[in-house]
């Protein structure tokens, strides 16, 4: 099973993940590491994207088993 | 090379564990799993979600820090000189979230201005009932962080990524997730309700966070 097939991978699920893989883990200074800016890029993304699904899903749809 | 989390010295190479094929780097008292690529990867969702994947079927089989989506070294010797840098910190955060799971709890914020302001007949009407949301609020964060205490052995307050709704991430011990998830839901019914993720590699750990 892929995190991405996951059926406990919901919405709360997608937004949690990408948020810790892009501003949490251990965190490196100097120039070994990518600019965040084009990652920023990518949360923007994904929170545009996000916003359409979120105001069609039914009330009470986002609390998990 | 791109990599993707520190474990112990003694963790071993993830064999077919993991669907793409990682080098375990022994570097001084660590391991450092890295993917060999010529390119730092593409800033794409796809490629974010890949990673992630693959992060998570890695601390499936290992305890691991995670590290930042995007972290690269041009070479061997580079990934020596960050470790020796880090050395210290990361075995001591490594030992700290060793056989525990982050979880993150969503609770709903009060409501904002413009859901009931129409309905309100005065603006002291308006003010009262939202400081008594926000109080409400309050005593409900306090009450939840007492009520994971017995579970965590971190808590720490996230950055919020949706308007409506504050976080807070625990680590938890791997057997009891379930306990703290069952008790998180059982609070919540008689609350205004929360949410529960994970469990997660410690993606928010790998720094102590000093609470």
């Amino acid at each position: 099973m892929t995190l991405e097939h996951s059926p406990a991978l919901d919405e709360t699920s997608l937004v949690d993940l990408v948020d810790r893989l892009i501003d949490g883990g251990v965190v490196v200074g100097g120039d070994i590491v990518l600019s965040l800016a084009g990652v920023d890029l990518v949360y923007l993304g994904l929170r545009l994207v996000l916003a359409p699904a979120h105001k069609v899903s039914p009330p009470g749809s986002g609390r998990e088993s | 090379m791109l990599l993707y989390a520190v474990a112990a010295a003694d963790a071993d190479g993830t064999g077919d564990a993991v669907e793409t094929p990682l080098e375990a780097l022994r570097c001084r008292g660590l391991t450092v799993f890295a993917e060999p690529r010529t390119q730092p990867p593409e800033r794409s969702m796809r490629e974010l979600i890949r990673f992630g994947q693959v992060l998570h079927q890695l601390w499936s089989y290992v305890s691991v820090l995670p590290m930042r989506f995007g972290t690269v070294v041009s070479d061997r010797d580079e990934l020596d000189e960050l470790v020796a840098e880090h050395e210290s910190e990361w075995t001591d955060r490594l030992a700290a979230v060793t056989g525990r799971s982050e979880c993150i709890v969503h609770l709903p914020l009060p409501e904002r201005v413009s859901e009931h302001v129409r309905d309100e007949q005065t603006g002291s009407d308006y003010l009262r009932r939202r400081a008594t949301e926000v109080k409400r609020h309050d005593a409900e964060t306090a009450e939840l962080r007492a009520l994971l205490a017995p579970y965590a052995s971190e808590i720490t307050p996230l950055q919020p990524v949706r308007p409506q709704e504050s976080r807070l991430s625990v680590l938890v011990p791997d057997e009891q997730v379930e306990a703290a998830r069952t008790a998180i839901q059982d609070w919540a019914v008689s609350r205004s309700g929360a949410t529960v993720t994970g469990p997660w590699p410690p993606f928010s750990f790998c720094q102590e966070v000093g609470e």
